[in-house]
């Protein structure tokens, strides 16, 4: 089905085996079948998904669940896979030299690394029943804690605080969710949808604390002797008690491994349209790179899942001696909140007085939509309820086509459908 | 796509002529229905329309195709008008008497031979109430065994009613149903094949009797339906069961019949821990959650009645669906109330008794059953059979039916068409037609009604009831046995059958839509039996599991008679058979008007099915079965099950169609229990037949 | 590899198709139970109809698919021939491929917390929409063979990259 390009014999070498390494991976070997790949990774495990993380805390899904490619994928695709850390990158020889001395050549490097979470210091972080979420180790570990837990306070309402507070929560956990924006998901909500979502959450038992911060976290000593946690103290005085702490503040790219190498790093490693940096031969693709944003133009990290698989392919590509070209990251969220799906995309709150909203709301029914126009072009959009036919409308964003407004207006309280072509008043799209 | 439905023959209501001086009024004989008729007679007294009496309470002026149909079939090409003998294999016209002679002198001559046993009678429509008795004299005096409709009917029906409530008749009268709260219509498709008696259910259904139709096929009657499921083919024992132990477990049975009228509850409770809800759900293809709901229906919903059909009766595990579904009837209690109870066309009146002195009855020195009837033939057992029906046609493999009957020395056929069966007779006799014929007829209301004769007799035919009593004088037999017409036939069924004693010719001419019976002499009628809560079975109460202890043991369809040890790879699919109106009895095809509206034999199977054949609509497919096969067209349709062929049966090779008929598909195989021919759910396998010029 | 193609000028929007999906994809393999069956089955093939004209989406098992960039658990996959297979095991339910998918194709099937969309009925010779289909307006076939027909715009080869 792929065409081969006529690159061979290469050495690839790709650090990091999550969503855009692996996708990376197999694009390249899907374009050159003889080229060799290796795999460089601190987790010396099966690629897994970090989005399953929580399922898994909430036993919805088993360990063997999270992974997301069966156990032969690294002999199937052909990859040399290294766990080891890798400490540097050296541009002029073309190799990178891992934490325990050793050295690994290349001839197109992909750094792949993420990020890691990031949360600003706090008292009593190194306690017992301090955690966060984003490995798989992570995950276990809060697994395994949480048996001796009633009741958690998850520290940031974003998407993964969410889903965090959903796997304990699951488990019979009382959860309270602190967040210090004054919605939930601020990068993917408005306040209308996230009035949605918070109902929804304080029926299902959880309790939401916004525009407030956590100040310290109290402990006490356990029978191993250890500081462990019992409560945490609010800068609004509160004091909660609970068992467990989950920080899920924010995550910053891990991009130590470039310093010194002359990867121009800004917030993230800064990539061109071809995912690769301003070294030659070097790129990088998912939560490390910053690339161009679709609809602003500007560089921007994202850390998505979609975004670094896309990112991962077209790195792929570029690295196998395929060009294309990287279209920009869109935003884009999907997450289901106590059976209710919310899915949003491009830019959601625009500044007063710019652009068109359009808007449907049904409090009784969980049901919220909302459209965001700017020069007759749909630029974002929240779905809550029925979610079906999302995609429709991202494409849409993505196409950057005039849409009528009155059929935008149809699509508000309408099940989103494929009619094979958008009216825009200006013929077919 | 084809059709959801087939769309023709719904409802048909006839309406006499303006000028109806010569109107007279019969009884409809076809299907124990009973409905009313006007029949029109033109100035040479011949009938020339048929159409449904108003004035009869029962079917209210509506019939279904089939009596409208008679006739062009009673003055057709095919009938026959004279005695006929074959000589060097083609039929000459002879006197009744050579004829009567010739079958008596025979008869005579194998009876001392070979035993009265060597002959039989095949006798699915021998005519009315006069003919019968007649025939049963005949019987009697010389010791022929019968076979009648029986086991290509209603057998297991009769039995196992018989077993559970110790009378086979159905419990209530149709018209009951405008009480009932429910109406559970199981493998029947009334509204199509019965239009006489299908208006009292949609009656019942605009008063608020919830109609709930479980059927293979999405037929008229699911059409109209509350509620209509689609069953598996051959599971409604599953269901029956899953709905009986829904009712047992939670106690919404009528605790109180159930311990004073009632035997075997607990084998039947015990029967039915056979299988969880959720494996008769996999099994049937009813959902849990609707198995559910109609157990709940039927235990609030009081009272109610079961309405079987063929469709759960002709079926190689019949035996036990019907009783789980008699059943279940019996444990809510739907017995014996106005408005509950069991509709059947099964309407036994019992036998004459005594009409002969001992001296000179005869019983037939063999006894056999219906399937051994085809190897006794085969082997020579049998010599002579007198056939009055079309048993080529209507009886299971009819091609070693046709070859048995070829093989036999003497063939007699009484009949009113050179049918299949007729062309292989040495003698034809020419049969009068029930519109020719005066009698009693009984009704699924369970009501006899009185017909007198409606048209002139048809050349030289003469009914079974002439018959039978000139062939006796002919075969040297006490003759004054016999009844000389129609009354006083009755007059004398009537006297010596304690069940029908009060019901005089009289008093059936006098009553509109006849007299219930049982009616013993004391002139009270019956609409409803077991009001007294009086069960004539040994015991005296209802008896819910079999003699052997089990209740009720489910037979997987692929290991039913006829399916057994057939595999199941070469033979994918399962053929039935479905009536429909204009085709219903075998008859049916000499009519013009049947051809009209159905115009040849089609298979109806799934566009699925169909694609995996390769067929679109109107292909030829070749269906086959481990006793043979036949082309038939396919037509494609939503309303079957997938990997399922249902066509309609009853055509034959001496018929305008020239068609094989289907039944010779199906093996010679009786559901154990009841004693049913199977002529449904027999594993097949198609395959597109090559088109002309292709 | 076949797929599913719809040509819109032959469609007269009887929605046989959306029947015989959900047919297919009922318990109880039955029309007319589909519809009291719980969880009440859904179409895998989406019939709208908009400013007087038809449409029916469905799954184009695109050369380089959108849901399976998006899918976080690698429940999307493609198989061997090119399809796009969706393993149900895996599927969490997360909505990630409903948000990307530009031809709204993917399903929630809400009480198994999953999603599903056309598989094109591995288990049929020829998926039974398109046996309903009776205007040939679905077509089941290879892309070469859609395009060799004149039935497409070349656009269904040249997307080969």
């Amino acid at each position: 089905m792929k065409t081969k390009v006529g690159v061979m014999g290469l050495r690839y070498l790709i650090i990091g085996n999550s969503a855009a390494g692996i996708f990376a991976a197999e694009t390249i070997r899907g374009l050159d079948s003889i080229g060799k790949i290796t795999m460089i990774s601190k987790e010396d495990c099966l690629p897994y998904s970090r989005c399953l993380t929580s399922y898994f805390i909430g036993k919805e899904i088993s360990e063997e669940g999270m992974y997301i490619r069966n156990k032969d994928f690294y002999t199937q695709t052909g990859i040399d896979f290294i766990g080891g850390n890798v400490e540097r990158v050296d541009p002029d020889s073309r190799c990178v030299w891992l934490d325990n001395g050793e050295k690994v050549n290349y001839d197109k490097l992909l750094i792949a690394t993420g990020a890691s979470p990031f949360s600003p210091p706090l008292e009593g972080s190194d306690m017992e029943g301090v955690f966060q979420l984003r490995t798989s180790a992570d995950a276990k570990a809060i697994a395994e804690f949480a048996p001796k837990v009633k009741t958690a306070v998850v520290m940031g309402a974003g998407l993964v605080g969410l889903k965090g507070a959903h796997g304990l929560h699951e488990l019979g956990i009382k959860v309270t969710v602190v967040g210090s924006a004054p919605y939930l998901m601020r990068y993917s909500t408005d306040p209308e949808s996230s009035e949605v979502l918070i109902k929804l959450l304080e029926k299902d038992g959880y309790r939401i604390l916004l525009n407030t911060k956590a100040e310290r976290i109290l402990g006490e000593k356990n029978s191993n002797g250890r500081m462990s946690v019992s409560g945490v103290v609010l800068n609004t005085g509160e004091h909660i008690s609970c068992q467990m702490v989950l920080k899920a503040i924010g995550v910053r790219p891990n991009v130590q491994l470039v310093e010194g190498s002359g990867v121009f790093v800004n917030k993230g490693i800064v990539v061109d349209d071809e995912m690769e940096t301003y070294v030659k031969d070097i790129y990088a693709a998912g939560d490390v790179a910053e690339a161009d944003d679709f609809l602003t133009g500007e560089k921007s990290v994202s850390a998505l899942w979609p975004t670094a698989t896309e990112q991962g392919i077209i790195a792929g590509c570029n690295m196998a001696g395929l060009k294309r070209r990287y279209r920009g990251s869109l935003a884009l969220n999907s997450a289901v909140i106590c059976g209710v799906g919310l899915i949003s995309a491009g830019i959601m709150n625009l500044p007063p007085g710019e652009g068109l909203v359009l808007k449907a709301v049904e409090p009784k029914k969980s049901f919220y939509r909302k459209f965001v126009i700017k020069d007759g072009r749909l630029i974002g959009m929240i779905m809550v309820g029925n979610i079906e036919g999302a995609g429709i409308l991202s494409s849409l964003i993505r196409k950057k086509a005039k849409v009528d407004i009155n059929y935008l207006n149809y699509l508000l309280t309408s099940p989103v459908k494929y009619h094979g072509y958008f009216p825009t008043g200006e013929g077919r799209e | 796509m084809g059709l959801y439905i087939r769309p023709r023959s719904l409802g048909i209501i006839s309406k006499p002529l303006e000028r109806d001086d010569d109107l007279r009024t019969s009884i409809c004989c076809l299907c124990n229905g009973g409905c009313g008729l006007k029949v029109s007679l033109d100035h040479e007294g011949k009938v020339q329309a048929v159409f449904g009496d108003r004035d009869n309470p029962y079917n209210k002026g509506k019939i279904c195709a089939k009596p409208m149909e008679i006739v062009q079939t009673l003055y057709g090409p095919y009938r026959v008008g004279h005695p006929l003998r074959r000589i060097n294999g083609k039929f000459e016209r002879i006197t009744w008497e050579e004829a009567l002679k010739l079958i008596a002198q025979r008869y005579n001559h194998y009876s001392q031979e070979n035993g009265t046993g060597s002959i039989v009678g095949i006798t699915s429509k021998i005519g009315g109430s006069y003919s019968k008795l007649a025939h049963s004299i005949f019987s009697k005096l010389t010791g022929m065994a019968n076979y009648g409709t029986g086991p290509i009917c209603m057998e297991s029906e009769l039995k196992v009613r018989k077993d559970i409530f110790g009378n086979g008749s159905a419990s209530s009268p149709l018209s009951d149903v405008i009480k009932s709260k429910i109406m559970l219509i199981v493998g029947n498709n009334c509204a199509q094949t019965k239009a006489g008696q299908f208006h009292w259910i949609s009656e019942a259904k605009q008063q608020g009797t919830k109609v709930v139709v479980i059927d293979t096929r999405f037929t008229e009657t699911a059409q109209m339906a509350d509620r209509f499921i689609q069953i598996r083919p051959g599971t409604d024992t599953v269901l029956g069961m899953a709905l009986l132990k829904i009712i047992i477990n939670n106690n919404l049975y009528d605790q109180a019949f159930v311990s004073e009228y009632t035997n075997g509850f607990e084998q039947l409770a015990e029967a039915v821990e056979a299988f969880t809800l959720k494996q008769a759900a996999d099994i049937t293809g009813v959902p849990r959650n609707v198995i559910e709901e109609l157990a709940e229906d039927l235990a609030v919903r009081k009272p109610g009645m079961l309405f079987e059909g063929r469709g759960i009766v002709c079926v190689n595990n019949a035996g036990a669906s019907i009783r789980a579904f008699e059943d279940l009837m019996a444990i809510l209690g739907n017995i014996g109330k106005p408005g509950a109870g069991i509709i059947s066309h099964i309407n036994n009146y019992g036998n004459a008794r005594d009409l002969i002195p001992k001296k000179d009855v005869i019983k037939p020195d063999r006894k056999r059953s219906a399937t051994a009837l085809y190897q006794a033939m085969e082997e020579g057992e049998i010599k002579m059979v007198f056939i009055a029906g079309n048993p080529c046609v209507n009886w299971p493999d009819s091609r070693r039916m046709t070859q048995a009957i070829q093989g036999l020395d003497f063939v007699v056929s009484h009949t009113l068409f050179l049918d299949d069966s007729a062309m292989l007779a040495d003698i034809v006799l020419p049969a009068t037609h029930w519109l020719e014929e005066a009698g009693v007829q009984a009704s699924v209301h369970r009501v006899l009604q009185w017909k007198d004769q409606a048209a002139a007799t048809y050349a030289e035919s003469r009914s079974g009831g002439d018959l039978f009593r000139q062939l006796a004088k002919y075969m040297g037999l006490e003759t004054s046995y016999f009844p000389n017409s129609p009354q006083k036939a009755w007059e004398l069924e009537r006297t010596h059958n304690k069940s029908i004693e009060g019901i005089t010719v009289e008093r059936l001419r006098k009553t509109p839509g006849g007299v219930h019976f049982p009616c013993p002499a004391n002139g009270q009628e019956a609409e409803r039996l077991y009001e007294s809560s009086l069960f004539p079975t040994p015991s005296g109460r209802v008896e819910l599991a079999r003699k052997n202890n089990i209740a009720i043991e489910y037979i997987n369809v692929f290991d039913s008679p006829g399916n057994q040890g057939v595999s199941p790879e070469k033979y994918p699919y399962l053929l039935s058979t479905n009536k429909v109106a204009s085709h219903y009895h075998t008859i049916c095809q000499y009519s013009n008007w049947a051809q009209e509206m159905e115009k040849q034999p089609y298979v109806e199977m799934h566009p699925q099915t169909a694609s995996e054949l390769g067929l679109t609509d109107g292909d030829p497919v070749r269906l086959e079965t481990v006793t043979g096969s036949l082309v038939l067209p396919a037509r494609i349709t939503f309303s079957v099950p997938r990997g399922y062929f249902t066509t309609q049966p009853y055509f034959g090779l001496h018929s305008p169609y020239r068609q094989t008929p289907v039944n010779s598909l199906f093996p010679v195989a009786v559901d154990p229990v009841g004693g049913n021919f199977a002529n449904k759910n027999i594993m097949c396998s198609a395959s597109a037949e090559g088109r002309a010029g292709q | 590899m076949q797929k599913i193609y719809y040509r819109a000028n032959h469609c007269d929007g009887c929605q046989a198709c959306e029947v015989a999906c959900i047919e297919k994809k009922s318990f109880t393999k039955s029309l007319f139970m589909a519809k009291l069956e719980q969880p009440t089955p859904k179409a895998r093939i989406n019939f709208e109809k908009f400013d007087n004209k038809y449409w029916a989406s469905i799954c184009q098992h695109c050369i380089e698919a959108m849901c399976v960039g998006a899918c976080m658990t690698g429940a999307m996959h493609y198989s061997e021939t090119g399809e796009v297979v969706h393993n149900l095991e895996q599927c969490v339910g997360c909505g990630m491929c409903i948000m990307v998918c530009p031809f709204g194709a993917v399903v929630m099937l809400e009480d198994a917390k999953k999603v599903s969309k056309c598989d094109l009925c591995e288990d049929e010779k020829i998926p039974p929409c398109v046996i309903a289909c009776t205007r040939r307006a679905l077509c089941y076939c290879t892309p070469e063979d859609y395009e060799n027909e004149g039935w497409g715009d070349g656009l269904a080869i040249s997307h080969h990259w």
